[in-house]
C-alpha cells in the first residue's frame, strides 16, 4: 500500500517491519520506549513489541555499543539509537577499535557485528556546539564500517532495512531536520540498497554531490537555476563509506564541474575525500577546480542570527553554483530566501 | 589411564582436580615454549604471557560448559586453552600464520575459538568486559542457557567502561562471572599507585548490587571449591559476580623476558622469588601428592603428554604458511 510518510515515520514503519521478520531484532538507546519515542521512531515498535524488546538504557554509551556488539555475536540483532551522534563519540573505542576491525582481525573465524547504530544529526535552535555535529568521516576514516546517511524517507525506510537484513555493522546517519520531509512510499518490506549514490536529478551544466540535508537543499537550489538557465544534475551520496564514484565520474563525464556538499566541515571530510579522489584520478575530465560546501570553519554557534550564516544556505548553494558555470552576477539576481530549516521551533 | 577421562564429563572432585592440573600444566608448558621461541625471532607480535596466573583460568574454566561463553583480555592465551582452544591454532597465530586461529591477522591479543565458546578478546581495557556482558545480554534476550566468564586486569577497574558494563549486568541480572586476575600492577604501575589508601574492588562492586569473592589466585583448590558452589547457584539463579584472584605475574608485562632480565626494578627480584614460591602447579601438585589423587607415573605421563603437544603446536606453527600477502582487505567485511 502506498502512503504519504514522513521520514520519521518511514524509520517508524521500517522497524515495525524488521521486528516482525526478525525476532532478534532489539532497540536499545536512551529513551526508545518514551511515548515520544525518539521523535516517533521507536514508539510504535514499543507499543508492537513491548519493553522487552525497546529497551531504555542507562547512559552508557560506550558500554552499551560494546553490549550490542557481543549481543550479536551470540545472534541477537541489536539497533542503538543516539538521540544525537555527537553521543556516539563516547562510543567510538568499540566502534572504531572493534566494530570496525572485527572481521579483519579474527579473519572472519569470530561472527559478526549485526549491529545498526542509529544516530541523530542535530541543526538550528540554539543546539550548538555539541549538538549539532554530524561524525561520517570520522567513522568512514577507519576501514571496516558501513556509513550512510539516507536523504529521502524512501531510503530512511529501505535503507534501514537493508542494514538490519545483512550482517556488518552500519551506521546510519539521519538528519533531525528530515524527519518532516514526506514523499509516497510503500508501506510492506523492501529495501533499497546500502551502497550506491543516486541521481535524484539529472542535469547537463554541473553535478552537485551532497549528503543528507544538503541533498534536498540542492534540488531547491536546483529548481531556482533552472529558472536562470543553468541546469543541474544531483546526486545523493547515499552512502559515505563506500562512495559510489561511479556514478559521480559518469556525471562528470557529463557536466565537467563539481561541487559537494556535506553536513559536516569540509577540512577531513566526506567533500575532502571526493574531491581528492576526483583529481588524482586522470580520467575525470573537470574543466573548473573542485568547490566544496560546509560547516563554517568553527563550532556551531548558539545565537539565531549567526546559526543562519554557519551552514551553506540554499543562496549559498545558488552562488557557489554560478561562479562554476562563469554565470556570477550577484547585483541581477534577487531570490527570496528559501531555507527549509528555519521552521525548527523544538527540536526536541 | 585417568587423565584420559577428561575428555569426558568429569564428576568426581579429585578428577576435576586432576584435570585443573592437566590444563595448568598446558598452560605453563606453552607459554614457556613461547618464550624460548620467541628469543629465537620467530614470534614476532606482543605476548603477554600468563606464567604464574594458570589456576585461575584452569580452575574456573574446568566449570565451562558447551553454552558458556568466555572473553578474555590482553593476556589470554590461559582463558584460550582453558576454554579448550587448539593449540596448533594458538601457537600458529602467534607466529602470523594463516591457518592461526585468527588466520594470523590477531596476533596474541586478538583470539577465537568460537567452536568452544572463546568468542574474543581486547587488547585495549574493559573492551571485552561490555562484549561479555552483550554476550550475556544476548543470551538472556534469545533464551539461550550458559554463563558468560569475562577475564581481566586490576587495571579494568580503572576503565569507565567496566562500571558501564558491570551496572547494565546487575540492572538486567545477567548470568556474567566477572573474573578480575589482580597481579598487583599494571605495566609497571603497582596497584598501591593506582587505588586510593583504604579503597576495595570488593566494597566498589558490591555497591553496584553484584555480590563479590576474594580468592587465593594461586589455590586450585579454593577456586574450585568457591566457583563450582557459586557457578551452580548463578546458572539456577541468574544473576553476574565477581571473583577477585589474587596472583602475579612471573615475566614482565609485555614480552618473553623476566623484568630483572631487562633490567626493570619497580618489582623486586625478591618479590618475583616470593611468587615463584607460591606457583599453583607446584602447590596443587603437592596437594594432589599429599591426598594421594595421584601416583608419580601419571604425573609423568602427563608432563609428557604435555610437553609433546606443545611441541607439536610449535613445528605446526612452523610448517605452516603466512597469508597471502595482498590479502589484508579480505575479510573486511562479512558480506563481501
Amino acid at each position: 500500500m502506498i502512503k504519504n510518510l514522513t521520514y520519521a515515520e518511514a524509520i517508524s514503519n521500517a522497524t515495525v517491519l524488521a521486528m516482525q521478520k526478525y525476532p532478534e531484532v532489539s532497540i536499545l538507546g536512551i529513551g526508545v520506549d518514551y511515548p515520544s519515542g525518539i521523535f516517533g521512531t521507536t514508539s510504535e515498535a514499543k507499543e508492537k513489541f513491548g519493553l522487552e524488546r525497546v529497551i531504555d538504557t542507562p547512559a552508557m554509551e560506550n558500554a552499551l555499543t560494546g553490549i550490542a556488539a557481543g549481543a550479536a555475536l551470540v545472534g541477537l540483532k541489536p539497533i542503538i539509537v543516539h538521540a544525537r551522534n555527537d553521543f556516539a563519540l563516547l562510543a567510538l573505542d568499540q566502534l572504531i577499535n572493534i566494530y570496525s576491525k572485527w572481521q579483519h582481525m579474527y579473519d572472519g573465524n569470530a561472527g559478526s557485528i549485526s549491529v545498526v547504530t542509529r544516530a541523530l544529526i542535530g541543526r538550528g535552535w540554539g543546539q550548538g556546539a555539541t549538538h549539532s555535529q554530524s561524525i561520517q568521516s570520522i567513522l568512514g576514516h577507519f576501514p571496516g564500517l558501513r556509513v550512510v546517511m539516507p536523504a529521502t524517507p524512501l531510503d530512511a525506510k529501505g535503507m534501514l532495512l537493508a542494514a538490519i537484513s545483512q550482517r556488518d555493522p552500519v551506521i546510519f546517519l539521519e538528519h533531525r531536520n528530515l524527519f518532516t520531509v514526506s514523499e509516497n512510499i510503500e508501506t510492506d518490506y523492501f529495501e533499497t540498497p546500502l551502497t550506491g549514490a543516486k541521481v535524484l536529478r539529472n542535469g547537463s551544466d554541473i553535478t552537485i554531490v551532497a549528503t543528507s540535508i544538503c541533498v534536498q537543499e540542492s534540488i531547491q537550489a536546483s529548481e531556482f537555476l533552472e529558472n536562470q538557465g543553468v541546469s543541474v544534475e544531483v546526486i545523493d551520496l547515499r552512502s559515505v563509506q563506500p562512495i559510489d564514484f561511479k556514478t559521480i565520474h559518469t556525471s562528470i563525464l557529463k557536466t565537467k564541474r563539481l561541487l559537494i556538499i556535506d553536513t559536516s566541515w569540509t577540512t577531513y571530510g566526506i567533500s575532502a575525500e571526493i574531491a581528492a579522489r576526483v583529481t588524482e584520478i586522470e580520467d575525470y575530465p573537470l574543466i573548473k577546480p573542485v568547490m566544496r560546501l560546509g560547516q563554517a570553519a568553527n563550532p556551531a554557534p548558539v545565537s539565531f542570527p549567526l546559526e543562519q550564516v554557519h551552514y551553506p544556505t540554499i543562496e549559498k548553494i545558488i552562488e557557489s553554483v554560478l561562479i562554476l558555470v562563469n554565470k556570477v552576477n550577484s547585483q541581477s539576481i534577487r531570490f527570496e530566501q528559501i531555507s527549509t530549516n528555519n521552521n525548527l521551533k523544538n527540536p526536541y | 589411564m585417568r587423565y584420559a577421562l577428561f575428555m569426558h564429563q568429569v564428576t568426581s572432585h579429585s578428577e576435576t582436580l586432576l584435570k585443573i592440573y592437566y590444563l595448568m600444566l598446558k598452560m605453563r608448558y606453552f607459554e614457556e615454549i613461547i618464550s624460548e621461541v620467541y628469543k629465537e625471532g620467530l614470534i614476532r607480535t606482543p605476548v603477554h604471557l600468563g606464567i604464574g596466573q594458570e589456576a585461575i583460568a584452569a580452575g574456573i574454566l574446568v566449570n565451562k560448559s558447551l553454552a558458556d561463553s568466555v572473553f578474555s583480555h590482553h593476556r589470554c592465551h590461559n582463558h584460550f586453552i582453558g576454554s579448550g582452544g587448539s593449540l596448533n591454532k594458538l601457537s600458529a597465530e602467534l607466529f602470523g600464520k594463516k591457518n592461526g586461529c585468527s588466520g594470523g591477522r590477531g596476533g596474541s591479543v586478538h583470539l577465537v575459538a568460537r567452536e568452544v565458546g572463546f568468542l574474543g578478546t581486547s587488547a585495549i581495557l574493559g573492551e571485552s568486559v561490555a562484549l561479555g556482558v552483550g554476550a550475556a545480554f544476548g543470551k538472556k534476550t534469545l533464551r539461550k542457557s550458559g554463563l558468560t566468564f569475562v577475564f581481566f586486569g586490576d587495571a579494568a577497574l580503572e576503565e569507565g567502561i567496566f562500571w558501564e558494563s558491570l551496572n547494565f549486568a546487575a540492572l538486567h541480572s545477567l548470568p556474567v562471572v566477572f573474573v578480575c586476575e589482580n597481579n598487583l600492577y599494571s605495566t609497571e604501575s603497582s596497584l598501591l599507585k593506582r587505588l586510593p589508601n583504604g579503597s576495595k574492588f570488593s566494597e566498589r562492586v558490591k555497591s553496584f548490587g553484584v555480590d563479590t569473592l576474594k580468592v587465593d589466585g594461586n589455590d586450585s583448590v579454593e577456586i574450585l571449591d568457591l566457583s563450582k558452589k557459586i557457578l551452580s547457584y548463578i546458572r539456577v539463579n541468574p544473576r553476574p559476580i565477581f571473583i577477585e584472584c589474587e596472583t602475579y605475574r612471573w615475566k614482565e608485562h609485555v614480552g618473553p623476558f623476566f623484568d630483572y632480565e631487562q633490567k626493570r626494578s619497580y618489582r623486586s627480584k625478591d618479590e618475583l622469588q616470593h611468587w615463584i614460591g607460591r606457583c599453583p602447579i607446584i602447590k596443587l601438585e603437592k596437594y594432589l601428592v599429599e591426598k594421594d589423587l595421584v601416583m608419580a607415573e601419571e604425573l609423568v605421563l602427563m608432563k609428557a603428554q604435555v610437553e609433546s603437544e606443545c611441541t607439536q603446536a610449535i613445528e605446526f606453527a612452523k610448517k605452516s604458511q603466512f597469508p597471502e600477502l595482498n590479502s589484508s582487505h579480505v575479510n573486511l567485511y562479512y558480506e563481501n
